[in-house]
């Protein structure tokens, strides 16, 4: 584990007590970021901000190791200060500050309004880039991301994949084979329990952020995209290095987790400026390959799909914050609900593809730079894009895919071998994120057959990025997650076989506690779970996830939901007979259950742990497996961490002298 | 929350009389690569139309209204969230319901309103091309007039 001081600890304390005593009338809510325990790697940049709440005009002053340091923006002895503060607020920013020296540095301010004036103390810790097992042998770096994958999803995978006999897995996932596994606490910065914004934003900032934020320190300012930034690895090493970034994912490319790699904003919601940023701040960060979804975003619009909007945007940056992080002018962002994105980017050198015929045509000869939106929203998860493959439709004879009027949406190991072609251009070197986003919203859903198939999608990718690394000598490559989900536990295995299952009456309205549903019956634990087989077929995903003696999945952190044990045949099960329709409003039928899905209507009734009807995320460590080429770099992820360790310990393998 | 579920079936009910059949696979010419609205559609931009299909299950569901998909669909956390939506799915606003959220019901729904197409960005910033206005529950009692 990274240098975790007492001192620090000490300090934070300190500066915590020094918070709570303003003097009477002063200014409320002052506050000083970054926070306290705070740490960067030496010359990582981040904005400096002091705020406070009370009636102006406002003053403020700030200290840098007991010297004088003058803000970038914030005119004193005005209610306004910098301009993007909201009403009764004042703001002070010293933007895109680094220390070079190593060590511990304390900030200091002074917030005054008419009333009186509060001083504020920030402790933080420079670390310098040598590592304990030396480092710096590496240039690549792939971060693969399995959205809420804990230890059981690997399990789960693992059993699924290969089985097990006399007590012994039969074989061994991608990820399993990676030498250096340790275990990531993954808490935030205003919760023990992260939400996947500054779940991802911790890996690749080395700073904590409150849920629903990435990239940057919490603040009161008018648009989210004005907080105080904290600088991402693919940026440090671009301007450093010149290293090019990567973002590969199943998910929207707007959401929380690829965007924590590139995006500064306190609202993971505002998505029409965050895939702006993606474009109008590459130079800063070298993105050169972004896939995934999101094509909504991207669209004018005036145009059908479209989820542009003004209320999801942003314009007018600070100017200290675009001088002082060496943005261009035009990264100043506009209400520009009408903007072509794919005809921006298209200008900036990228090739566009939206379907994975297009990428597949491009694994030849990859391009210089690669865009590829293969959906409006989020991808599809894997057993659905493979039925589309396989032709085995849904009972009506359609395919979700279809439904999402995506019909051939690449597989991630797919997507992840093209851009590793385009980034393996630059030999100075890249970071790559690739993300597998369905575990976690399948998770999320309750839904284990499909959480289990987006796990072994995920594994596919685990493998191309090991061939790679293999093949490209300085990568280091982690496997991780930012968090837990679901609490998802195997609990053992169907008893009875999936045809009497199918051919169980009714449990859902066995309430009573002193009756047992059958569905409860037939879940064996212990020795009755023996050994789940299934059969996979030449794609490499099983025939069928509904086999006789399937794993049984709990969860720990659950929703409302009726269990079946079979696999959802998600998305038609009822038709949509307007005779049913009516039968079914006069009867009340479908009243107002919490949670129900169409297709689990039999099954037994769960009261979850939480309400709001899925799954949550869990504190849960989670498992980290790293692997390097070149270099001993994955010996530093042995053991427990906490999750900002392994933004230091990525760019150790990297800068390390 | 049951209440309020049975003043929507009913308004559901109530106003199932006369509108123009719609349905999502009408939405889009088959033929064109990107999402080109029918001439259905576009016909029916500003009527009265009954559409059936399935109440998504959102965790940051909009107020005063919600998401009409052609499958049941269930969309976990923010941001994202949405993207679990198909790109079809319809925005229904309830009027008489501003700023409530709206309970989910399970299972396959008929809503009936005014269809309105184009450009609209809701007061929490929820964007949609495709909308309906439900009836309100007296819609039936006024003789049928549009809200």
């Amino acid at each position: 584990m990274i240098v975790h001081p007492r001192i620090l600890r000490l300090a934070a304390v300190v500066a915590g007590a020094l918070l709570s005593l303003p003097a009477f009338g002063a200014p409320t809510q002052v506050t000083l970021v970054p926070p306290s325990g705070a740490r960067f790697l030496e010359g990582q940049r981040f904005d400096v901000r002091v705020e406070g709440l009370g009636a102006g005009p406002f003053t403020a002053t700030l200290s840098v190791d007991g010297q004088p340091v003058a803000f970038t923006s914030g005119v004193q002895n005005t209610s306004t200060t910098d301009g993007i503060s909201p009403t009764g607020w004042g703001g002070f920013n010293l933007r895109a500050h680094a220390f070079r020296k190593p060590g511990l540095h304390t900030l200091t301010a002074t917030f005054a309004d008419s009333t009186g004036s509060v001083s504020v103390t920030s402790t933080v810790q420079v670390l310098g880039v040598a590592g304990e097992h030396g480092g710096g042998e590496a240039r690549n770096v792939i971060i693969l991301l399995g959205d809420g994958m804990g230890g059981s999803h690997r399990t789960a995978a693992r059993i699924v994949m290969y089985g097990v006999s006399g007590g012994d897995p039969n074989g061994r996932l991608e990820m399993d084979a990676f030498p250096g596994l340790g275990l990531v606490s993954t808490h935030s910065l205003n919760s023990i329990i992260t939400d996947s914004a500054p779940g991802m934003a911790c890996y690749s900032t080395g700073n904590h952020a409150n849920n629903n934020q990435e990239g940057v320190y919490p603040a009161h300012v008018t648009s989210p995209f004005f907080q105080p930034r904290v600088e991402y690895m693919g940026e440090y090493l671009h301007r450093a290095k010149g290293t090019s970034l990567g973002i590969v994912t199943t998910a929207d490319v707007e959401d929380a987790t690829p965007a924590a790699n590139a995006v500064h904003t306190g609202n993971r919601n505002a998505g029409t400026g965050i895939v702006d940023q993606y474009l109008d701040e590459s130079a800063n960060n070298g993105l050169t390959v972004l896939l995934g979804g999101g094509r909504r975003w991207f669209l004018p619009a005036t145009q059908f799909g479209s989820s542009r909007g003004t209320a999801t945007d942003y314009a007018g940056l600070p100017s200290d914050l675009i001088s002082r992080w060496k943005l261009p002018a035009g990264a100043a962002g506009a209400a520009d609900p009408n903007r072509d994105l794919i005809a921006d980017f298209k200008g900036a050198g990228f090739t566009y593809v939206e379907d994975a015929s297009g990428l597949k045509g491009l694994a030849s000869s990859p391009p210089r730079k690669l865009l590829g939106l293969f959906g409006y929203g989020n991808m599809n998860v894997a057993l659905d894009k493979v039925a589309k493959r396989r032709g085995t439709p849904l009972a009506d004879g359609t395919y979700v895919v279809d439904h999402y009027h995506a019909p051939d949406q690449p597989m991630l190991d797919e997507m992840a071998e093209v851009a590793l072609g385009v980034l393996s251009k630059n030999h100075k070197g890249f970071v790559l994120l690739i993300e597998g986003a369905h575990i976690d919203k399948q998770s999320h859903l309750m839904d284990a057959d499909r959480a289990v198939g987006e796990t072994l999608e995920f594994d596919r990718a685990v493998g191309v990025a090991r061939r790679f690394a293999d093949s490209n000598e300085g990568t280091v490559v982690v496997v991780l997650a930012d968090h837990e989900c679901s609490g998802f536990s195997l609990i053992g295995a169907l008893t009875g076989g999936v045809a009497a299952a199918r051919a169980l009456p009714s449990d859902a309205a066995t309430l009573d506690p002193a009756t047992t549903p059958a569905r409860q019956k037939a879940a064996g634990t212990y020795d009755a779970a023996g050994f789940p087989r299934y059969t996979f077929l030449a794609d490499g995903y099983p025939a069928t996830m509904d086999v006789d003696g399937k794993v049984l999945v709990g969860y720990g952190a659950s929703g409302d939901r009726y269990e079946t044990w079979l696999s959802k045949p998600l998305p038609v099960v009822d038709s949509l007979l307007p005779d049913v329709i009516k039968a079914e409003l006069k009867a009340k039928t479908y009243g107002s259950e919490p949670i129900q899905r169409v297709s689990d209507a039999n099954g037994f009734y769960l009261r979850g742990n939480v309400t709001g009807g899925q799954a949550v995320h869990t504190a849960a460590d989670i498992p980290i497996s790293a692997y390097s080429s070149g270099s001993d770099a994955w010996r530093e992820f042995v053991g427990i961490q906490t999750n900002t360790d392994v933004f230091f310990k990525l760019m150790r393998a990297v800068l390390a002298r | 929350m049951g209440g309020f579920a049975v003043v929507l079936a009913l308004a559901e009910f109530l106003a199932a009389v006369d509108p123009a059949p719609l349905a999502f696979k009408d939405f889009f010419r088959p033929d064109a690569g990107r999402l080109q609205p029918s001439e259905r559609l576009l016909a029916l931009d500003g009527q009265r139309v009954r559409i059936q299909g399935f109440m998504a299950r959102m965790e940051d569901g909009p107020a005063g209204a919600f998401y009409l998909a052609s499958h049941p669909v269930n969309c976990d956390e923010g941001g994202a969230g949405t993207g679990d939506l198909p790109p079809d799915a319809v925005l229904v606003t309830v009027p008489w319901a501003a700023g409530v959220e709206i309970p989910f019901l399970a299972g396959p729904r008929e809503v009936v309103g005014v269809l309105h197409l184009g450009a609209a960005t809701r007061p929490d910033g929820t964007p949609a091309r495709i909308r309906i206005v439900l009836d309100s529950p007296t819609a039936k009692s006024e003789g049928g007039k549009v809200p």
